[in-house]
């Protein structure tokens, strides 16, 4: 056993006997499936950041980096932070007060149709699956790479202990041990980030010596390496700023993002919740980033880009601290499997199988074990292809659900069957030109993006199949209760709190730009 | 090009931010209006 095995296994073990000592606490099916509605602000942001950032952003985003997708990457990362203050305000308060257990019986209750939620529960469970085994892979690659354990042998490991967590505890213990993770990972990347950008001198050093490498002198550039996603500068912007529309989608209604407002206590931890998350997770992204391109410094002609952090951690960094990140990263993709096998759950459980709900608890534990074993079986016989699988799950919920929930909140015209076949189309197309492309190995100029072409294909079926079929008074009456606030929420105090919330948050902004002015753009115009 | 990414960023992030403050800030200026009647 290897000094970084120590860390991965304390981890392993403090996560599950946390997870033991919180299932005391569930005993409804609220509490298993919705944290029993209970969860304050400090909760909902660390579960918004921990299922966000898996172990795929410490090696699949930081690999692109690595490369030379710097800027687009960045640009990628900074759309989607702003998913979470709009998602909040404009989706996430409308699906909280509507009490469901999952985002899709909320669609079968706005579009009154059984039909819809089924729908939306199959591309949820299909996108959640897909992003559930690319950060499987992605755990078991890690642990391969820092134990040298056989890859199968880490896979099983490290899914008997997720399972155990979410079957013990539920979403309860999910929400409770993504925080704890969350502010782990958090800690330690920074960490991590001031000692590899000290070790070159400071930020401003690093940048300098890449610009002085004819060889790495246009990682930081706008437009990036050529050929690492496109050969053009201006095509690789566009792609960042496709990519980011995708996963600010993601973030505004995905089902592990947006879930987590319903196990908020209220709508105003909503709301709150929203601009800290934003914060922290631009912040993290670009020093995630930055910090993958500045080991080109030491070596940048690693044979596998996506073990960077890998590399990082066994030669750059002291023991402790590459014990700290190898635990931080693990747990990183220990917190988005546990959302994303809980959601399927509560997704397969809820929407296909409504039976009693007294069964529930334990209809969810079978299908917690069940999803565990496929994934186990797909993760083993397939190949890690991290960045096609995870980016096949962002464009199947941004061009399936996007169009359609945006319509739910603010558009009178849309009716069942406008929201059921725009989804249908939405799901379809992307999914389809996903499919070919990744089998076939076809690049598709960006403009013709599977992502950009599933939103407008579902836009465009939505709106056709709308006017041609009647809004029904059931329809129309299930929106507007959507706009019924609760006397719960009509708090002057609260009210005062969460503006306020709002208003310091808007500084959010120049604190970025402030902090990539400074950190990037400056030194690296200096320099080049 | 660089200035003007990361000033994008920032910019695009504070109008979130706003859009969505003054979204709200409507809604509740309606519920406290309504409270006060």
């Amino acid at each position: 056993m290897n000094v970084y095995m120590v860390g991965i296994v304390l981890a392993m073990v403090i996560s599950m006997l946390l997870s033991t000592f919180i299932s005391r606490k569930v005993k409804t099916l609220n509490d298993f499936y919705v944290a029993g509605r209970q969860a304050p602000t400090g909760l909902i942001v660390g579960s918004l950041i921990a299922s966000m950032l898996g172990t795929n952003f410490y090696m699949a985003d930081s690999a692109l980096c690595y490369e030379g997708a710097f800027t687009s990457v960045l640009i990628m990362f900074g759309i989607v932070a702003t998913g979470y203050p709009l998602g909040a305000v404009f989706f996430g308060r409308y699906l909280r007060r509507s009490q469901v257990l999952t985002i899709s019986e909320f669609f079968g209750k706005r579009f009154c149709s059984p039909q819809i939620r089924k729908l939306s529960a199959i591309t949820s469970v299909i996108a959640m699956f897909v992003y559930l085994i690319s950060f499987v892979q992605g755990i078991g690659t890690l642990m391969t790479s820092v134990t040298g354990f056989d890859y199968n042998l880490c896979v099983i490991v490290a899914l008997s202990c997720i399972t155990f967590i979410v079957v013990i505890a539920g979403a309860t213990g999910v929400l409770i041990t993504d925080t704890v993770m969350a502010l782990f990972f958090t800690v330690v990347t920074v960490i991590i980030a001031i000692f590899i950008s000290n070790s070159y001198g400071g930020g401003g050093s690093a940048i300098q010596m890449l610009s002085d490498n004819k060889d790495t002198a246009q990682l930081l550039s706008y437009g990036g390496r050529p050929g690492v996603l496109y050969d053009n500068g201006y095509e690789n912007v566009i792609w960042g700023i496709i990519y980011g529309v995708v996963w600010m989608s993601v973030v505004y209604v995905g089902p592990w993002q947006a879930s987590r407002y319903l196990m908020a206590k209220d709508e105003h931890t909503v709301v709150r919740s929203a601009p800290g998350a934003t914060l922290v997770f631009a912040l993290l992204s670009f020093e995630v980033c930055i910090t993958a391109v500045f080991v080109n410094n030491s070596n940048s002609m690693l044979e596998d880009s996506s073990q960077v952090y890998i590399w990082a951690g066994m030669h750059l960094l002291p023991a402790v601290l590459g014990v700290l990140l190898f635990t931080g990263m693990l747990l990183a993709g220990i917190s988005s499997v546990t959302t994303l096998l809980s959601l399927i759950a509560a997704s397969i459980t809820n929407d296909f199988c409504t039976r009693t709900k007294q069964g529930s608890i334990w209809q969810g534990r079978i299908v917690i074990i069940f999803t565990s074993i496929v994934v186990l079986l797909y993760a083993v016989f397939n190949p890690p292809a991290l960045n096609f699988i995870q980016h096949m799950g962002g464009a199947v919920i941004a061009c399936a659900w996007m169009p359609v929930a945006v319509a739910s909140v603010f558009s009178k015209r849309v009716t069942k069957k406008g929201a059921f076949w725009g989804m249908f189309a939405g799901f379809m197309s992307s999914f389809l030109i996903k499919l070919f492309t990744g089998i076939a190995g076809v690049i598709l100029p960006v403009y013709f993006d599977a992502s950009i072409i599933g939103m407008i294909c579902n836009v465009l079926v939505m709106v056709v199949v709308s006017a041609l079929t009647q809004l029904t008074e059931e329809e129309a009456a299930a929106r507007l209760e959507l706009f019924v606030i609760p006397a719960s929420e009509r708090d002057v105090n609260e009210i005062g709190k969460t503006l306020k919330c709002m208003k310091w948050f808007m500084w959010s902004g120049v604190v970025v730009a402030i902090v990539l002015l400074a950190f990037w753009a400056i030194p690296y115009l200096l320099f080049s | 090009m660089e200035i003007i990414i990361a000033l994008f960023l920032g910019g695009w992030i504070t109008v979130s931010v706003i859009i969505s403050f003054f979204y709200i800030k409507r809604e509740y200026t309606i519920i406290t209006g309504e409270d006060n009647k």
